[in-house]
């Protein structure tokens, strides 16, 4: 699976699976999230970005109200980028499955940049918050390193629009 | 003997330094040296005298020879009346020896603390026996407030703790060393007024060689030849003894018979003694003793205490002895000290009165006891001695040896002696002793790095055979240790998995802890960060019960791979609990590393003046471990932030000095590169040659990475394609990480990507180049490190502004976000390359506008504010045509009016060309 984050432009593209459009809270402008089957087709577009889907994950909660989109700058070197995946999938992943209001959790990984992308979604901006505070205060699992998970480096909210 | 002759100069530097003193201005420690019999005690009365017509007060202590001496004995007499003060030089060592070593130092600047603020005076004599902590002490006490510290020593029988002491005393400027030579012609004919013919003068010069004491016992002997008033004869008469030891010996026989036992009885003694310890050996009363000291007025001097008037003649005298009487009398006092009957220690005496088993064997067990007194001193020296003495007095294939050659190892080991420590352990292992004894041998010395290291594999290879798990755990452990410094790096590795394996097997802490030192320098390199990350965290794991400084090595190793890795965040943490257990331990080492740590995150934040307060703090502590790396260490550091700030040269001749003093690949390149960016390429050429045949082999430890990512930019830059290619190769996997060692970072100077793309740019693969800069400015932007990020970015623009109108734009709008940062930092050099592709940046944009020529002349007229009858009139044109002329240039420029095409001009150097 793959992914293109863009610039919103009404029509969802050609070749998508889904798209699911954000207005960035307190803002104007909109961004829109593709999913793609074939990396040339998420990589048409040659001003906006594309991502692989390492995950998507599904949560407990409803349709998503509220997306969370968290960067992950880099370019991130291989340990952190495993320590990260590991993260995800043995802790944070089904952790999630039973948080209340968090909806889904695509994670996302650009391989000429090296850098992340998480777009979690939820309920509201309450479950969100909710969310990162238990992610945050997680005990970490046998062999994980604090060293070896340095955390986002911006996390920005947007209001689900269009899906 | 008359008061001081000659020592004009002398005198006026005592007076000098006693104004200095009175005033309670800055202390100083006063060195008077010379050898045996030049008067440098002679010279300290006066200076006493000359304290007293101040008011102010003088305490003396002095060193004496005997094995048996107390550590930190000349203090303990100085500090007599003050018993309270005296108490605080006996510390609690129950405690971990490192840190009673802390302790003790806070101890003695307490103490120093205590007796400064008012003018005093103490002093030291016969520092050339003082034992290491009195030497210690004394080197704490240089620029205390109105303390004035008057030390002698004889300065050809320097041994090498009172060498290093002087070293480090003279570093303070307010330290004097007053050395005195022989008298002159004039001083001894001084000498010799009244006492004798003047004519005996020159002969006297002679044949004393100038030297006061002896020139003192000369005359003395002519006197008694009865010679002295006549005129002098052309050499020395025959009859009358020329040497020390024959004047002396002349003398004694001179004497009644009972005086003259009483002469020796007393140097048998010691330096001085008392009527009723006299009156015990000679077997008279106390009175008939003190009647035969007074007939002996020539050689002794009685106050209370019965004493020889100078060393030198006590041991004269001491030589005239004979053997029986000298075993009698050391064995008579050895029992009266021990059975209480006489103060002191009974160490000396025993070592001098062996005669058969018994008495070896009661040798052997004064010095065990008064080692014993000494390590709870903390004077590990005078312990080793004491050990080594002991072992001496025993025959050389006696097992009882080889125990106490192993304490004396220890003890030298912990006095700081690695290579007397290792001859121990060396001497042991000769003698074929059990597989326990072994072990300790090979594990005696520890965490030393350098020329000892081989040395302790072959121990270990040793010990090896015939220990048990445990013992076996532990020499594997230390093995790996040292041939990590030994061998090449890869060859550790399999001796290094192999120790922690069986460590881990036997779960003991010690061989664990250092089966983990041993995996951690074989593991320094980048690519394995993680792993690292995981053994320190097992280290500190371990606790203090493994090793007492575990945990120093376990926040330093996380400490370096935070750094790799950019996570700033845990870099804090550590960073924190660095602080705390350096506080705690009070280790002086562990708070060298945290100022240390602080420094290099100040320079990668930017904050440029608080990393040099760091450093300072950490070059502080580092001098007070006497450790010569901390100086080392911060020369690279220091050259790397003044080349930042455009200070480059005041560092070019301690960048020298380093290069000379450690001649090891990783300095090649570093300071090469410094040497490369401050602008001279001759001298990095001179370093990168000298490089450039270890490159193929390198080891890939915790140095490789600042080697080769310095090594790449200095080869692409002096043209050596090959090798800049070859390491650039290597250096492509380290690309996300952060410029930090394995092994002790010095400085991180940001992301890898940077010199990456450094060595690109100048092997022209633009685009790579390109990329490499992006990926810097991304990484070192993410972690705050703004310096460097802005030298990415001028880089960046550097390459850009070769490009494309699109890309001299954008080189315009990076260069210029980087000199805003450069010139808030305070980084001159960037800032100079910012502005230069900005300027470049200007004339491309005006080149690129296709004016032509006559357009060209209209806009600088039209600039300077002309009306267009005035530029037709100077153009010789018509208005109408001028007219044309300057709507094509306000469209060509893209500018609404004359104004804006004004300011374009201005902006882009329009005319200025």
């Amino acid at each position: 699976m793959y992914a293109r984050i863009h610039k919103s432009t009404g029509a969802p593209p050609d070749g998508a699976r889904e798209a699911h459009t954000y207005r960035r809270l307190a803002a104007d402008d909109e961004l829109m999230v593709s999913l793609f089957d074939t990396r040339e087709d998420a990589a048409a577009d040659p001003t906006a970005e594309w991502y692989e889907v390492e995950s998507d994950h599904p949560g407990a909660g409803s349709p998503a109200g509220v997306a969370a989109f968290l960067y992950f700058d880099g370019p991130i070197s291989d340990e952190v980028h495993q320590a990260a995946e590991r993260a995800h999938r043995e802790r944070i992943a089904p952790a999630m499955r039973t948080q209340p209001g968090v909806s889904r959790a695509l994670v996302l990984w650009q391989p000429q940049r090296r850098t992340a992308l998480v777009v979690s979604t939820a309920d509201s901006v309450e479950s969100i918050e909710a969310g990162q505070r238990a992610v945050a205060t997680m005990e970490l699992l046998p062999g994980e390193d604090a060293a070896l998970l340095p955390g986002p480096d911006r996390v920005e909210l947007f209001w689900a629009v269009a899906s | 003997m008359p008061g001081v002759i000659g020592r004009a100069t002398e005198l006026t530097r005592v007076d000098a330094a006693l104004a200095a003193a009175a005033a309670a201005g800055r202390g100083a420690v006063l060195l008077i040296a010379g050898p045996a019999g030049i008067g440098k005690t002679r010279l300290v009365d006066s200076l006493v005298t000359r304290a007293a017509e101040r008011a102010i007060p003088v305490a003396r202590g002095n060193c004496v020879p005997d094995e048996g001496a107390p550590a930190l004995w000349p203090w303990w007499q100085a500090l007599a009346d003050r018993p309270e003060l005296a108490a605080r030089l006996d510390l609690d060592t129950d405690a971990d020896p490192g840190l009673s070593v802390a302790a003790r130092l806070r101890a003695f600047d307490s103490l120093l603390r205590e007796l400064s603020g008012q003018a005093r005076v103490i002093v030291l004599e016969d520092l050339h026996w003082a034992d290491e902590s009195t030497l210690a002490l004394l080197r704490l006490a240089v620029g205390r407030p109105g303390l004035l510290v008057a030390a002698t020593y004889r300065d050809d029988e320097q041994g090498p703790a009172l060498r290093a002491a002087v070293e480090h005393l003279r570093r303070d400027a307010s330290t004097a060393l007053l050395t005195l030579g022989p008298w002159g012609d004039a001083e001894v004919a001084e000498f010799v007024a009244g006492q004798a013919d003047p004519s005996w003068a020159a002969l006297l010069r002679r044949v004393s060689g100038g030297n006061p004491l002896y020139a003192g016992e000369l005359l003395t002997a002519l006197t008694a030849a009865g010679l002295g008033r006549s005129p002098a004869t052309a050499r020395w008469p025959l009859g009358v003894p020329e040497q020390l030891r024959g004047i002396v010996a002349a003398r004694l026989d001179s004497l009644p018979p009972a005086a003259a036992r009483v002469a020796r009885a007393c140097a048998v003694i010691g330096v001085d003694s008392t009527a009723e310890e006299i009156a015990m050996l000679v077997g008279e009363s106390p009175d008939a003793v003190r009647a035969g000291a007074d007939d002996a007025r020539g050689l002794l001097r009685q106050d209370g205490r019965i004493a020889f008037g100078h060393m030198l003649v006590r041991d004269a005298v001491y030589g005239c002895v004979s053997t029986s009487d000298r075993l009698r009398w050391h064995r008579k006092l050895a029992e009266a000290v021990e059975s209480g009957a006489l103060p002191g220690e009974s160490v000396t005496h025993r070592l001098r009165s062996i005669t058969d088993a018994e008495s070896r064997s009661a040798a052997v067990r004064a010095c065990r006891d008064a080692a014993g007194k000494a390590l709870s001193r903390l004077a590990y020296d005078r312990a080793a001695e004491l050990y080594d003495a002991a072992a001496g007095v025993l025959r050389v294939d006696d097992p009882d040896r080889v125990d106490l050659l192993l304490d004396a190892a220890e003890m030298w080991y912990r006095a700081g002696r690695a290579d007397d420590a290792v001859d121990r352990c060396e001497a042991v292992a000769s003698l074929d002793p059990a597989p326990d004894r072994l072990v300790r041998a090979a594990l005696t010395v520890r965490g030393i790095n350098g020329a000892v290291s081989s040395r302790l594999v072959l121990l270990c290879d040793r010990a090896l055979s015939g220990a048990d798990d445990v013992g076996r755990a532990r020499v594997l452990a230390q093995r790996a240790i040292a041939l990590a410094d030994v061998v090449h790096h890869d060859q550790a590795e399999e001796p290094s998995r192999e120790a922690l394996e069986l460590a881990e097997r036997t779960g003991d802490p010690l061989a664990l802890a250092d089966a983990l030192r041993a995996r951690q320098q074989v593991l320094s390199g980048p690519w394995f960060v993680a792993e690292r990350l995981e053994l320190a965290r097992r280290m500190l794991a371990l606790g203090p019960k493994a090793l007492l400084d575990g945990e120093l090595w376990g926040r330093v190793w996380r400490i370096d791979a935070a750094l790799q890795l950019g996570s700033m965040a845990a870099l804090d943490d550590e960073l924190a609990m660095l602080k705390l257990y350096a506080d705690r331990v009070g280790l002086p080492n562990a708070l060298w590393h945290y100022h240390r740590m602080c420094a290099v995150r100040s320079v990668l934040l930017g904050a440029f003046d608080l990393a040099d307060e760091q450093a300072d703090q950490a070059l502080a502590m580092g001098r007070q471990l006497s450790d010569p790396s901390a100086e080392g260490l911060d020369i690279p550091f220091r050259a790397e932030l003044r080349l930042l700030q455009g200070r480059a040269a005041e560092k070019l001749d301690a960048v020298s000095e380093l290069v000379s003093l450690a001649p090891m690949p990783v300095v090649y390149a570093q300071m090469g590169r410094f040497l490369l960016d401050s602008g001279d390429p001759d001298g990095a050429l001179a370093l990168f040659e000298r490089l450039r045949p270890s490159l193929p082999d390198l080891p890939r430890d915790g140095r490789w990475l600042p080697t080769v990512a310095s090594g790449a930019v200095l080869a692409a830059h002096l043209g050596d394609a090959d090798t800049a290619r070859r390491c650039y190769e290597e250096l492509l996997p380290t690309a996300q990480y952060y410029q930090a060692a394995g092994s002790g970072t010095v400085i991180c100077v940001g992301s890898v990507s940077r010199p990456l793309g450094r060595v690109a740019a100048a092997l022209g693969w633009r685009d790579e180049a390109i990329r490499h800069f992006e990926n810097a400015i991304a990484m070192d932007d993410r972690i705050g490190a703004l310096p460097f990020r802005a030298e990415a970015e001028v880089a960046l623009a550097e390459v850009l502004v070769g490009g494309g109108r699109a890309e001299i734009a954008r080189a315009g709008r990076i260069a210029r976000q980087a000199a805003v940062t450069a010139r808030r930092l305070g980084m001159p050099p960037t800032v100079a390359r910012a502005d230069a592709v900005l300027a470049e940046v200007r004339r491309a944009q005006h080149d690129a506008v296709p004016l032509t020529a006559r357009e060209r002349e209209v806009l600088t007229l039209l600039a300077v504010g002309a009306p267009n009858r005035t530029i037709a009139d100077k153009l010789v044109l018509s208005e109408r045509t001028v007219e044309t002329h300057v709507s094509n240039v306000l469209a060509k420029l893209g500018v609404a009016n004359r104004a804006q095409a004004a300011t374009w001009a201005v902006e882009n150097g329009h005319g200025t060309a």
